[in-house]
């Protein structure tokens, strides 16, 4: 019951430290518009580099065959190339014309405009990003539920 | 206007991040039971705080696709913009936490799994120490039981040696490495004529060793052999006394050789000493007897013939001359014909003809009264102590009075002038084996040691020739053992009886009082204290 309470408390503490952050910043320091861009951008190199290094050495894993490993090396090898596939839409994105995007007020009728490269291509097609975290997602949370199952002590890495 | 629309890009994202919302609290759920139920592993941990970026990540992500979705269609951009910014940043923050938990956790891994063996090496060491304990609890109890049975048995030992030591018979004894005595049992120190323990430990074994040769002999023997068998030695007792002993003992060694003392046994042969000797002595007599008596029956008949022929002769010789030279030889002729018949007493070739029932005190004063004068003459006394209950005794009464003639001429002899002789009678014992005893002392010169166990051999004397003829105590052995008694000499006395009169030698003949076959038996048995 206490650890309860106290991950409700760690949580909350979490968010509102989010949320001070950003106020803070603004009181603070002046971040001007790229700087949140570029944060973005490296807290994505950031996170890609953390899979990889946590890939590597799950790959190093004596039980990398159990399921629950499996799906755990399937979730962040989904979530790498999820990872790596927004950091491009945002690259390719800042990188675009505005001209190239048609963005009226309804939203059923924004429109990616020709003439078309690859950039384009590439970010249409990028911009389904949730066709690689989901299943991310579902991996990863198989894997949480086939440690549940196992009950087995020593899943570490 | 032509171009890709985009809304399915939206629709996906729409819904796409409902369902990374529902999925990324399903997966909060799961790794929060996993954290709860697997407290201490790291993993969990990891995962859990990953599940709680993910969360936040998601939230954005709905934040940024559906809900502006929501917003901008339903016509509050306004809104939107305002939200916006906090979707980002929250977007990023998470990538940035996800990313720095990632990192983060394998070294926390490694830290938990060094601790964690650490833990189970104490673990281990604990359980070994405690197995250690266990066994050594084991082996104490067990060493408990082990001292208490061999302390038990110990004490066993210890008791059967400690009677046999303290009830033996004979002497047991223990040296030190300087052949002093370090234990010894009652039997021993009585032996040696000790009363307290203490006197006698500590004292070298040597001094009590009559002889120092046998003393170097004993010594050699341990040394060299280890031990001694049945060796015969005289020991001196406290109180100046000898002792007969038979030792057999052994060294006492330590493991590498060096002796440390010995430990033996000593029996007291001194009894059977004097009695063996006796029985040769009494051997001794018995053939010579034969041979003497041989002798004298040959030599009886030719000294007859002599003496007849002598006399004849006297008879019809007038020539003055010749017949005093006859008359030596018929006096040397009687001379023989009584050293013949001395012989022959000795030799109990005499039958026992006048036995009777013998009064010994009125014996003894008719034969002071007639040696009296003789005595008188060279300051002699004759000093009585006669028994007035004296028993009879079965005797010749002539052959009383020749043993008693012999004494008291030996005891004149061995005075020469100025002296006192003597006389006890006594008796000891009940009526059924009473004993009488004629004792004869005199302040004379006493008996030489080495001659002692001669004297009552036929001929030996140490008087000059023509005056002792040497039968005379041979002679009275003889009768007297023919009258089934003893005759037994001191020389010095021990009795301070006979010490305060200043006696050098007492004679003590010893006869029975009664002719009863258990007298006699008994008197064969007794062996002089002497
Ligand atoms: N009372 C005594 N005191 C000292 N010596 C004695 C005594 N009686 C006997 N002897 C010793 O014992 C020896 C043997 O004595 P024993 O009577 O047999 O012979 P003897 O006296 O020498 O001769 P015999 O008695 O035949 O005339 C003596 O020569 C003497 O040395
Ligand atoms: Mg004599």
């Amino acid at each position: 019951m206490k650890d309860y309470i106290k991950n409700i408390i760690t949580v909350f503490i979490f968010i509102f430290l989010i949320l001070l952050d950003s106020i803070n910043a603004e009181a603070v320091q002046i971040h001007g518009p790229p700087e949140g861009f570029f944060v973005h951008i490296m807290g994505h190199i950031f996170f890609a580099a953390s899979l990889i290094f946590i890939l590597y050495l799950l790959e190093h894993h004596p039980q990398k065959h159990q399921n629950g490993w499996r799906w755990l090396r399937y979730s962040f090898w989904f979530f790498l190339a999820w990872n790596l596939d927004t950091l491009m839409v945002h690259i390719v994105y800042r990188r675009m014309p505005y001209s190239s995007l048609y963005l009226p007020l309804n939203m059923w009728e924004h429109k990616l405009l020709p003439p078309y490269n690859l950039e384009h291509v590439l970010y249409y097609i990028g911009r389904f990003d949730h066709l690689l975290c989901i299943p991310a997602m579902l991996f990863f949370v198989l894997s949480l539920r086939s440690f549940l199952q196992s009950h087995s002590e020593d899943e570490t890495l | 206007m032509s171009g890709l629309p985009l809304y399915p890009i939206y629709i996906v994202d729409f819904f796409g991040s409902l369902c990374m919302l529902v999925l990324s609290f399903i997966a909060l759920r799961y790794a929060w039971i996993l954290k709860r139920t697997h407290t201490r592993n790291v993993f969990y941990t990891y995962i859990f705080w990953l599940c709680m970026t993910f969360v936040a990540l998601s939230i954005s992500r709905s934040t940024g696709h559906a809900l502006r979705g929501l917003l901008l269609y339903s016509g509050y951009p306004y809104l939107w913009k305002k939200l916006a910014p906090y979707s980002g940043g929250l977007n990023s923050i998470a990538f940035i936490s996800a990313a720095v938990l990632t990192f983060y956790f394998p070294n926390v891994q490694k830290v938990m799994e060094v601790i964690k063996e650490d833990a189970r090496r104490l673990k281990e060491a604990k359980e070994e120490l405690e197995i250690a304990h266990e066994k050594l609890r084991d082996f104490n109890l067990r060493l408990e039981e082990k001292v208490k049975e061999r302390t038990r048995a110990l004490v066993l030992s210890e008791q059967k040696f400690r009677r046999l030591f303290e009830g033996s018979r004979d002497a047991i004894f223990f040296c030190d490495q300087d052949g002093c005595i370090s234990d010894i049992n009652p039997s021993g120190m009585n032996m040696l004529g000790f009363k307290v323990k203490s006197e006698i430990i500590g004292l070298p074994m040597k001094q009590f060793f009559v002889r120092h040769e046998d003393w170097e002999i004993y010594n050699k023997s341990i040394y060299d052999q280890g031990y001694i068998v049945d060796f015969e030695t005289q020991f001196k007792r406290v109180d100046g006394s000898t002792i007969y002993l038979i030792i057999t003992a052994g060294a006492i060694k330590e493991k590498n050789g060096t002796i440390i003392g010995c430990e033996g046994i000593a029996k007291d042969i001194t009894t059977f000493k004097r009695m063996t000797e006796k029985l040769i002595y009494s051997e001794k007599m018995a053939s010579i007897g034969q041979l003497a008596a041989g002798i004298a029956h040959e030599l009886n008949t030719p000294l007859g013939i002599i003496l007849g022929y002598t006399q004849l002769l006297k008879e019809d010789i007038e020539e003055q001359e010749l017949l005093e030279e006859l008359k030596i030889i018929e006096k040397q002729t009687k001379n023989c014909k009584r050293i013949v018949s001395d012989l022959l007493s000795f030799a109990r070739s005499s039958e026992r003809r006048y036995i009777s029932k013998v009064q010994i005190n009125d014996c003894i004063k008719q034969t002071v009264t007639i040696v009296k004068h003789t005595f008188e003459l060279k300051g002699i006394d004759i000093v009585l102590y006669l028994d007035k209950d004296l028993p009879k005794v079965i005797a010749d009464e002539n052959k009383f009075t020749q043993v008693l003639m012999n004494l008291l001429n030996n005891a004149r002899d061995a005075i020469g002038e100025n002296g006192t002789v003597y006389i006890w009678t006594k008796h000891e014992g009940e009526t059924e084996d009473c004993l009488v005893k004629v004792i004869v002392g005199d302040t004379g010169e006493g008996i030489n040691e080495k001659i002692k166990r001669r004297i009552f051999d036929p001929f030996f004397t140490t008087k000059p020739a023509g005056q002792g003829t040497g039968l005379g105590l041979s002679v009275s052995y003889g009768i007297i053992k023919e009258h089934g008694g003893t005759i037994d000499v001191c020389s010095p006395p021990s009795d301070k009886e006979y010490v305060s009169r200043g006696i050098k030698t007492i004679f003590i003949v010893t006869l029975p009082a009664s002719t009863s076959e258990k007298a006699k038996k008994r008197l064969k048995q007794l062996i002089s204290v002497c």
